[in-house]
């Protein structure tokens, strides 16, 4: 999920070099194929009941049910949109706001203690958190949003913070010295400087998003978890393998397309 | 003339004092009933509301004092003073309120959480800066939490909802604890073992790097609930096919689908760090090490290791902590742990047997946390204290 940085430590032999570009080109290929086929395919059969139904009773032969009855695939899949749409989106316009707030002069006495809490935040398990929405605002899926939006709030800020204090102070001093002011040097320099860094945050923020909301059909939120849970209760793995596949494929697919915007970006350096 | 103002203690005081306005503690009359809840003021127990008030009253104008040692000695005292007096209300005003009811319990409600919030703030934005050395430091913050576990065993909690729940379940809490402990440990070892060669193999052969990333972040990408439920249906096959693997224990529920995907999800950071590792090591500092003489293992032994180890452990400790979440979900597909104790509150809708659950998980994965990361700081050598942050 991190930037690696390419080591260039020994040259590589002439057929080294073809392995090399072989092994990485064809995994930029293979690899987007491959999700578009299980986007495509996740919704057809959502949209087709009777077409998951065979393609199930296929790989599992001899069972009973093969269908979630309570709700359809294309309303689980929907309710873990929202769920994780609502908190998440909440989470970076806070998390974004909050790790702005603590880098300007108004706010940089609480940086020290936001960065503490943050991270000692980051260390309780996503499902405890969530778990932990029960007792303090009960069942259903508003409390599920919210446990979700408090816990996605940490990797935006940290990585906002960190974003933010990485931009390289000469690129700041020059923005002054051309006359912008503090408002113009934030949003049309610190930010566009820090946006990879802070993609970065959100991505991550996105993926535990949604694999938290998963387990949120313990706590009434609905959304893929249930059929998950369901089959594991009922021991019907045919409805577990259909949620377990495609809380998967969402995961990749918004994976990939924040690995994408956060490549879009330019890469803050500083010869310091 | 201008007053400066210090506002981490301001906002800490703020919110302490806001504290003392919510709900302090709920009473209940048995294990499902709703909670009446009660104000500080009006607790039938305890010190006296003008005492915290008193307290906060002074942090706060010690927040428009000159920053000198003694003044932070003081805020640090106050804040623990505070947090003192929540707890010491909590557990007099429990023993009181619950004496006259067969089942009563109590539970911390909005306002006491706020006031720990509150006290962290005023302890750790003091103490983040000051002048003394780690472990004093460690010590001084986890203060409160030794009062806490002190009233725990002496049993003035008692009273406490979590405690009764806890106290109902003494003998399973130790072995659910000790399962859990054992499957996040044995998942991170064996994710040890496979993580730090695939590093060093991305390392040394470039070819492999991308496949090798590629492989262990998707596999942290799946959801964990995902991935424990993909691990299901192969395994339970397997084990109908081979009775032998059905005898060392590997069936599609219980232990076996849990360590597997709990193995695989802790790959990620360990990998990452083996490889980050050997990439901090400069080839400057290797050839000067040549220059002056050093063999082959005393280069090893004096200058690859002290630099790659601190890095490769803060993966196993990035790890860990995630083996312990993780470990807590694997209790959906029957591989017990503390997790056991969380889904079976929420399946009872007992909010104090959540809590209970949710507790020691967090506490569990702070303390391996801040553990591993004092072992990572004394094995750091001075030279690299830069690379690691906190």
């Amino acid at each position: 999920m991190m930037g690696m940085s390419s080591p260039s430590q020994h040259k590589l032999s002439a057929r080294e070099r073809f392995r090399v570009r072989m092994i990485m080109g064809s995994a930029d290929v293979v690899g987007p194929v491959l999700l578009v086929m299980g986007v495509v395919t996740l919704l057809w059969l959502a949209a087709n009941p009777s077409q998951l139904e065979a393609v199930l009773r296929m790989m599992f032969p001899g069972r009973r049910g093969y269908l979630y009855e309570r709700a359809s695939l294309m309303t689980l899949l929907g309710e873990h949109l929202v769920l994780v749409a609502v908190s998440g989106s909440a989470a970076a316009v806070v998390g974004i706001s909050l790790g702005v707030l603590v880098t300007r002069s108004v706010g940089r006495d609480f940086l020290g203690i936001v960065r503490d809490l943050s991270s000692l935040a980051q260390t309780f398990p996503p499902v405890a958190v969530l778990a932990l929405a029960v007792p303090a605002l009960g069942f259903g899926f508003k409390p599920a949003v919210v446990a979700l939006f408090v816990y996605s709030i940490l990797p935006v800020l940290n990585n906002t913070i960190s974003g933010l204090e990485a931009v390289p102070p000469d690129i700041v001093e020059a923005s002054r010295g051309m006359g912008m002011t503090p408002v113009q040097i934030l949003f049309f320099t610190e930010l566009p400087v820090a946006a990879r860094v802070i993609i970065a945050g959100v991505r991550t923020s996105v993926v535990i998003n949604i694999g938290t909301a998963t387990i949120g059909a313990v706590v009434g939120a609905g959304g893929l978890g249930a059929i998950i849970i369901s089959g594991l209760v009922r021991d019907n793995y045919a409805l577990v393998f259909t949620g377990a596949v495609s809380a998967a494929v969402l995961a990749f697919s918004a994976d990939w397309c924040f690995a994408r915007l956060e490549g879009s970006f330019y890469i803050a350096r500083s010869d310091r | 003339m201008r007053l400066a103002c210090e506002k981490t203690t301001a906002l800490g005081a703020v919110i302490g004092i806001g504290a003392l306005s919510l709900p302090f503690l709920l009473m209940k009359e048995n294990r499902v009933a709703l909670g009446v809840p009660y104000l500080y003021h009006a607790l039938p127990s305890g010190p006296h509301v003008l005492l915290p008030l008193t307290l906060l009253v002074l942090s706060l104008a010690a927040a428009f004092l000159p920053e000198r040692p003694a003044v932070r000695a003081a805020k640090i005292v106050l804040g623990q003073l505070y947090l003192a007096v929540m707890l010491l209300a909590l557990s007099l005003s429990g023993a009181v309120l619950v004496a006259p009811e067969a089942f009563g319990r109590v539970s911390p409600s909005a306002g006491f959480w706020l006031a720990v919030l509150a006290a962290y703030i005023l302890i750790q934005g003091s103490l983040k800066n000051a002048p003394v050395v780690y472990p004093v430091r460690v010590f001084i913050g986890a203060a409160p939490l030794i009062l806490a576990v002190g009233l725990f065993l002496g049993g003035s909690l008692d009273s406490w909802a979590v405690v009764m729940e806890f106290a109902n379940r003494r003998d399973r809490f130790m072995s659910e604890l000790s399962t859990h402990l054992s499957i996040s440990l044995t998942a991170v070892g064996l994710a040890t073992l496979i993580g730090v060669p695939l590093g060093v193999l991305a390392w040394k052969q470039r070819y492999l790097e991308k496949p090798v990333f590629g492989g262990v972040n998707g596999l942290q990408t799946i959801p964990s609930l995902a991935l424990f439920g993909l691990m299901i249906a192969p395994l339970a096959y397997l084990s109908r096919q081979f009775p032998l693997l059905r005898e060392l224990g590997l069936r599609g529920i219980g232990n076996a689908p849990a360590l597997i995907a709990i193995t695989f999800y802790a790959l990620l950071p360990i990998t990452r760090n083996a490889y980050a590792g050997l990439a901090a090591i400069e080839t400057g500092v290797i050839d000067s090490g040549r220059g002056m003489g050093m063999t082959r293992v005393e280069l090893m032994r004096y200058v690859e290791v002290p630099i790659a180890l601190p890095i490769m452990l803060s993966g196993v400790r990035v790890s860990t902590v995630q083996a312990i979440g993780n470990t807590a979900v694997a209790a959906l597909i029957g591989a017990g742990g503390l997790g056991a104790f969380v889904f079976q509150g929420l399946g009872q809708g007992a909010p104090d047997l959540i809590v209970m659950g949710v507790l020691p998980i967090i506490a569990l994965s702070i303390c391996v946390d801040r553990g591993l990361a004092v072992i990572i700081a004394v094995l750091t050598p001075p030279g690299q204290k830069d690379v690691l942050d906190d």
